[in-house]
């Protein structure tokens, strides 16, 4: 706060205090700022999954309106994939694996295995675990 | 039996919050318990008797939770409940008189004399009124497996930045297991089937070998799992398993609008005799003065709208069609398992996991309908067997590493039914009375007992506030008001512990009064946050066995 009083001086009481949220996902950089002022609801709606984020709140001056004077930054937060994965090699673990052994976790032996997924519609998970499906029950 | 070629485990999730009013004589929240003891515990117990009875080989898991355990330990709310179900003998023979010239309703009437009556003697005479016991003695027989579950049924994803409340959850949740069934449970119910790293960790610690998920934990886990959600995966870090819900056969029996409980054969839940007959007829067996179910319900569900006519309920033609529909969900199984076991290495596991009350409850037929299947699977049929997730680990203990998505099984799949409008401003509060909570114990040095006492008392304020359930009634309607009271309740109580222990002014009076209304897990210390040698001066920790 008292860095953001000397940056800001005079404006710091015109400034809006802001909530930006940057997305870092793959090494990139974009982010969106929401007002915190008038804010009712203390979560934010993302609309997409498989994110990498950081949020910080700070002051946000009319006269450089792309600036955020940081208070306070969030440590980093990944979304839930929202799809089957595309990866597709497997580890195996288990004491049946002992005799093929690689290498050790937990007491167990530890296998790579090339096999293929059993046949699923498996892109039916993406439109029944995502906004607009389904009854607000729980176990539904 | 030859070997099957495919596995099922049907999971129940036996929960209710923790409601107990001794400031009260009657308090209409405590009927949730009393209603699930007589339409589904009790229905349970007599179905795994005649099982047992019948030597029907039978496997099945079962989660109870540590405030339904406590509750139906409780010797006020055992004690209220036999006060209940004699009141509801009472009515029913009332019932018998008020029908007897209408012979399709009286032979009803008499049906619940003896439903009633039967659940009074079950309780009483058979189980000395400790229902858990009577589930342990099934696990002990090897029929039943009963896993553990988070202390108050926090909502572990979003309970607490730092984790320490989510631990604290796991473990008080496991040593409240182990005091109520003797034993280490192998798998853990994650309250909401809510996941997210680094739960399987503290699980792991805590000697937990399995947790259930929803289906997409694992069909969306990296690596994609090659067995889908038909067998278990296990954690990268901790090694724990997870295991996920089979779509297709929940849908079967949760759906609203294609499960079973919605034929119309069955019995209908909204049309109970609390709202139909005359007020002052039933207004001695309403709590406060309010209509409300009182668990006598003449009619069949007859057509899909609640409100529309509604035909007589039929006691054998719902038990004839709860047969046909056991039949149905295994003929589907068996064409699940046939399809799947030619594409894995070993024969597919179909986790089936469901609300206990829904069965007998919400479903009056369930039981009966579990009764079927488990005959039916026995007997009938030889490619599918029943089994538990902790006896499938120990056949096929070769599984595939993978790292589980984050996941619930509410409302799209995450966490949007317990973090939305109704209900967000809870969290702030929950993490800073949590944080509050912790600094306070971390300052307290060789604590009088008076003030040790305030501090397990200010725990068990926070652990009740933390329930996943007044979060999910908030994002209802009905009983809103009851849940923010008891969210601000606890919340409260736990701050002005917190005060009157840093200020050195303990009201004990006031402390007393809250012990004895708030009574659950008597045994809490909390050294459980702690090095308990340190702060006491005692050897062992007094909260958490460190092996069980």
């Amino acid at each position: 706060m008292q860095k953001a009083s000397e940056r800001l001086g005079g404006e710091l009481g015109a400034a809006r205090l802001v909530l930006r949220i940057t997305d870092i996902t793959d090494g990139g950089e974009s982010s969106f700022d929401i007002d915190v002022d008038g804010q009712q609801s203390r979560y934010i709606h993302l609309h997409e999954a498989g994110r990498t984020l950081r949020a910080a709140i700070g002051f946000k001056d009319a006269a450089y309106p792309h600036a955020v004077v940081m208070v306070a930054r969030s440590n980093v937060v990944h979304t839930p994939p929202g799809r089957p994965s595309n990866v597709f090699e497997s580890t195996w673990t288990g004491p049946g694996l002992w005799p093929t052994m690689r290498g050790y976790r937990r007491g167990y032996a530890t296998v790579r295995k090339t096999t293929t997924p059993i046949d699923l519609f498996w892109d039916g998970t993406v439109s029944a675990f995502s906004p607009g499906y389904g009854k607000k029950e729980r176990g539904n | 039996m030859t070997d099957p070629i495919g596995y099922m485990s049907i999971v129940l999730h036996a929960h209710l919050p923790y409601i107990r009013h001794p400031e009260h004589p009657t308090f209409l929240e405590e009927n949730w318990l009393f209603e699930a003891i007589t339409d589904c515990y009790i229905p349970l117990l007599t179905v795994f008797k005649g099982l047992g009875r019948d030597a029907v080989p039978w496997r099945l898991t079962m989660s109870i939770t540590p405030p339904l355990a406590s509750m139906l330990t409780d010797p006020l709310l055992q004690e209220r409940y036999v006060r209940h179900i004699e009141g509801l003998i009472d009515l029913a023979r009332r019932e018998v008189e008020r029908t007897q010239h209408d012979p399709a309703v009286n032979r009803l009437a008499h049906m619940y004399v003896e439903r009633f009556s039967h659940a009074r003697h079950m309780f009483v005479d058979v189980y000395d009124r400790n229902l858990v016991g009577a589930f342990a003695r099934w696990q002990r027989k090897g029929h039943l497996e009963i896993i553990a579950s988070a202390a108050t049924h926090g909502f572990l994803p979003l309970l607490d930045p730092t984790d320490d409340w989510v631990k604290a959850q796991i473990d008080i949740g496991i040593e409240a297991y182990y005091r109520a069934f003797g034993q280490q449970p192998a798998g853990f119910w994650l309250p909401e089937c809510g996941y997210a790293p680094p739960m399987d960790e503290l699980l792991a610690d805590r000697g937990i070998r399995y947790f259930l998920s929803e289906s997409h934990a694992l069909l969306h886990a990296v690596p994609r799992p090659v067995h889908a959600v038909y067998g278990p995966i296990y954690c990268p870090r901790s090694g724990v398993a997870a295991f996920a819900r089979d779509i297709e056969s929940s849908k079967q029996v949760w759906s609203a609008t294609e499960g079973y409980p919605g034929d119309f054969d069955y019995r209908e839940f909204y049309r109970d005799i609390g709202y139909d007959l005359d007020y002052d007829y039933v207004r001695p067996w309403l709590k406060a003065d309010v209509r409300s179910n009182i668990g006598i319900k003449y009619f069949r569900i007859t057509g899909p709208d609640h409100e529309g006519h509604k035909e007589l309920y039929n006691p054998e033609q719902a038990l004839e069609k709860a047969a046909q529909h056991a039949g149905n969900f295994m003929f589907n199984r068996e064409l699940q398992v046939d399809h799947l076991r030619s594409q894995m290495d070993r024969p597919p596991l179909i986790v089936a996991p469901y609300d206990a009350e829904l069965f007998g409850h919400w479903w009056f037929e369930g039981p009966r309908w579990l009764d079927f299947l488990a005959r039916k699977i026995a007997y009938d049929q030889t490619k599918i067997a029943l089994i538990t997730p902790g006896d499938y680990l120990n056949k096929f203990p070769d599984n595939q590493v993978a790292q589980p998505s984050p996941s619930t099984w509410g409302y799209n799949g995450y966490n949007e039914v317990w973090l939305e409008g109704a209900n967000d401003w809870i969290y702030r509060h929950l993490h800073m009375t949590g944080r509050r909570l912790l600094d306070v114990i971390g300052r307290v040095e060789w604590p009088p007992p008076v003030v040790r006492r305030a501090l397990n008392q200010a725990i068990r304020e926070l652990l009740l506030a933390q329930s996943s359930d007044w979060a999910f009634i908030m994002s209802t309607d009905t009983h809103v008001p009851y849940a923010v009271k008891r969210t601000q309740d606890h919340l409260g109580h736990c701050r002005e512990l917190c005060r009157q222990v840093v200020a050195n002014e303990v009201d004990e009076n006031w402390l007393a009064t809250l012990e004895g209304r708030n009574n659950i897990f008597p045994w809490l210390d909390y050294t459980v946050f702690t090095d308990g040698e340190k702060r006491t001066g005692q050897k062992a920790a007094p909260a958490l066995s460190a092996t069980y």
